[in-house]
């Protein structure tokens, strides 16, 4: 679902004056990059559906007192989101961990296939927790969340340029560890462009 | 835009690619879990917004901004009456619209039919019935502010009494999702608080509605509470002891974690009527007195008793089981 940042402050008004159907929207405009975000950051995906409900509740009991101020609903919504996963960590005193995020693999490949592209992703997911917190971090939010570089700012509280510092040496880190040197000729590039699907993690301009 | 990041290096766009590829396949969130939880807001932003209008209802209306303006700047009296005048001509149409609104308010004639509407309109779901019945609690204690707030003592006691009937139903309704019943609990435990706040404030004749309430709302709980925490755990009111497998023991509060609900110690409810006189104090028998006493000393006996003939009790509760 795409919405507009004029169509989105709408739905905010909408929702704040008591439009239940508003809020539900702006649900079904989030909900994915958040769920994402969150997922990418706790242990397991039902924790990140709980956590996921949670930012959502909060959202709905905070909007009335909600106001712009420059800073966009979705830079908002993913300031609670963040505040719920670095509550949630500390609680629950893990490290945030991707390769134990949610085993799905791709749809109806076939056998050898499956566990090609489940070995590639497991790569991924291994050079995501070889990064730092904050590489992983700005990664979730800008590739996952599909958040711009200034809305992944605000959500950490750091300046545009930090984030894109720390993007740049996260990816310079990865394709390190993932071996991408000629994306061609290695196994796992094959077998995830098998998988492809247009893309939803692709960082957004800003 | 981030083609710097792009185009800078080779290998980038490839990573990339393996970073979609990964957020497609392991990070998608499931579809089904998604729409229950899309669900569940819209029921709970429905409800919020049903009680901010309640709430807005009840709100008490400041003097009309014609009036007030004219109180401020004394305007002339001729000029002011025909300002009120006007006022009051639109107050009369409105008045016959507001007929019917106001008499299915707390008390009203139409009163019951509109309980009667709201019992027939609840969702079949029983986690949405929950809601909507917790929905309807709290309009019927904004009622019964404002009725409050009116001294009215008839519109009291029916929101009181629609409120216990409410609570009747939503007790036999099945609660089969502990999270919901946990949710309902924690409603009517605010609501009690409410309620008490009540107690001795309240006009005579909405006593009894109010310690009825009382007493439905805490055995709602009860009953809730039982149903969802279920027998073993439950490390009583005093919180001594061993909770067995689901509880924590000692600490009667909840604990946060995710993995194991602590069990929630019992209710006892709290007293409705007029506040007990505070007790009697008595003199330790076996301590003697520093001062002289001005009457003549008892003599030596057993240690004092209460008037009852019951041996003076710490004020205390004794901790409920």
């Amino acid at each position: 679902m795409t919405l507009d940042d004029a169509a989105v402050e709408r739905l905010v008004d909408d929702a704040k004056s008591g439009d239940p159907r508003a809020f539900g929207r702006l649900f079904d405009h989030y909900h994915g990059s958040v769920y994402r975000y969150i997922v990418s950051r706790v242990h397991r995906p039902s924790d990140a559906e709980d956590l996921t409900q949670l930012v959502f509740v909060k959202a709905l009991e905070a909007l009335p007192r909600y106001e712009s101020r420059g800073i966009p609903f979705g830079g908002w919504l993913f300031r609670l989101a963040r505040n719920a996963v670095i509550d949630h960590v500390r609680t629950h005193r893990e490290h945030a961990d991707l390769a134990a995020a949610a085993e799905r693999s791709g749809g109806d490949a076939g056998p050898d296939e499956v566990v090609a592209v489940r070995q590639a992703l497991d790569e991924v997911a291994a050079a995501l927790a070889a990064l730092t917190d904050e590489q992983r971090e700005a990664i979730a939010l800008r590739f996952f969340a599909g958040l711009t570089a200034r809305e992944a700012a605000e959500v950490m509280g750091k300046q545009e340029g930090t984030v894109r510092g720390l993007q740049f040496r996260a990816i310079a880190a990865m394709r390190r560890t993932l071996g991408i040197d000629d994306p061609d000729d290695t196994v796992a590039g094959h077998a995830l462009r098998a998988t492809e699907e247009p893309p939803i993690g692709r960082p957004r301009a800003g | 835009m981030d083609e710097e990041y792009v185009d800078r290096r080779p290998g980038d766009l490839e990573t990339y690619r393996r970073l979609d590829a990964f957020a497609q396949l392991r990070l998608a969130p499931d579809a089904a879990a998604m729409a229950r939880i899309r669900s569940s807001l819209v029921a709970e932003a429905t409800r919020a917004a049903d009680v901010r209008a309640a709430q807005a209802l009840v709100a008490p209306t400041p003097a009309p901004p014609a009036i007030a303006r004219a109180r401020r700047f004394g305007l002339p009296r001729r000029r002011m009456s025909r300002t009120v005048g006007a006022l009051l001509a639109a107050t009369l149409t409105l008045s016959l619209v507001a007929g019917t609104v106001a008499a299915a308010r707390a008390g009203g004639a139409l009163y019951e039919a509109r309980l009667w509407i709201e019992t027939v309109l609840l969702p079949s779901d029983p986690g949405q019935r929950a809601d909507a019945q917790v929905a309807r609690l709290d309009e019927r204690l904004s009622e019964v502010r404002a009725a409050m707030a009116g001294g009215d003592a008839g519109a009291m006691t029916a929101a009181l009494d629609a409120y216990a009937a409410i609570l009747s139903e939503l007790e036999s309704q099945g609660m089969s999702n502990e999270a919901v019943a946990d949710q309902v609990i924690d409603d009517v435990e605010r609501h009690q608080a409410v309620l008490e706040a009540l107690v001795g404030r309240v006009p005579a004749q909405a006593q009894d509605a109010l310690r009825h309430a009382l007493e439905r709302s805490s055995s709602a709980a009860d009953h809730l509470d039982d149903r969802g925490a279920g027998g073993p755990g439950n490390p009583g009111a005093g919180g001594q002891g061993s909770g067995g497998s689901g509880g924590s023991g000692g600490d009667p509060d909840r604990t946060p974690s995710a993995g194991t609900p602590t069990a929630k110690p019992t209710r006892t409810p709290k007293p409705v009527s007029e506040p007990t006189a505070k007790p009697t104090k008595t003199p330790p028998a076996a301590e003697p007195t520093k001062k002289p006493p001005k009457t003549p000393p008892p003599p030596a006996g057993p240690p004092t008793e209460h008037p009852g003939g019951q041996p003076q009790q710490s004020s205390k509760a004794k901790p409920t089981t």
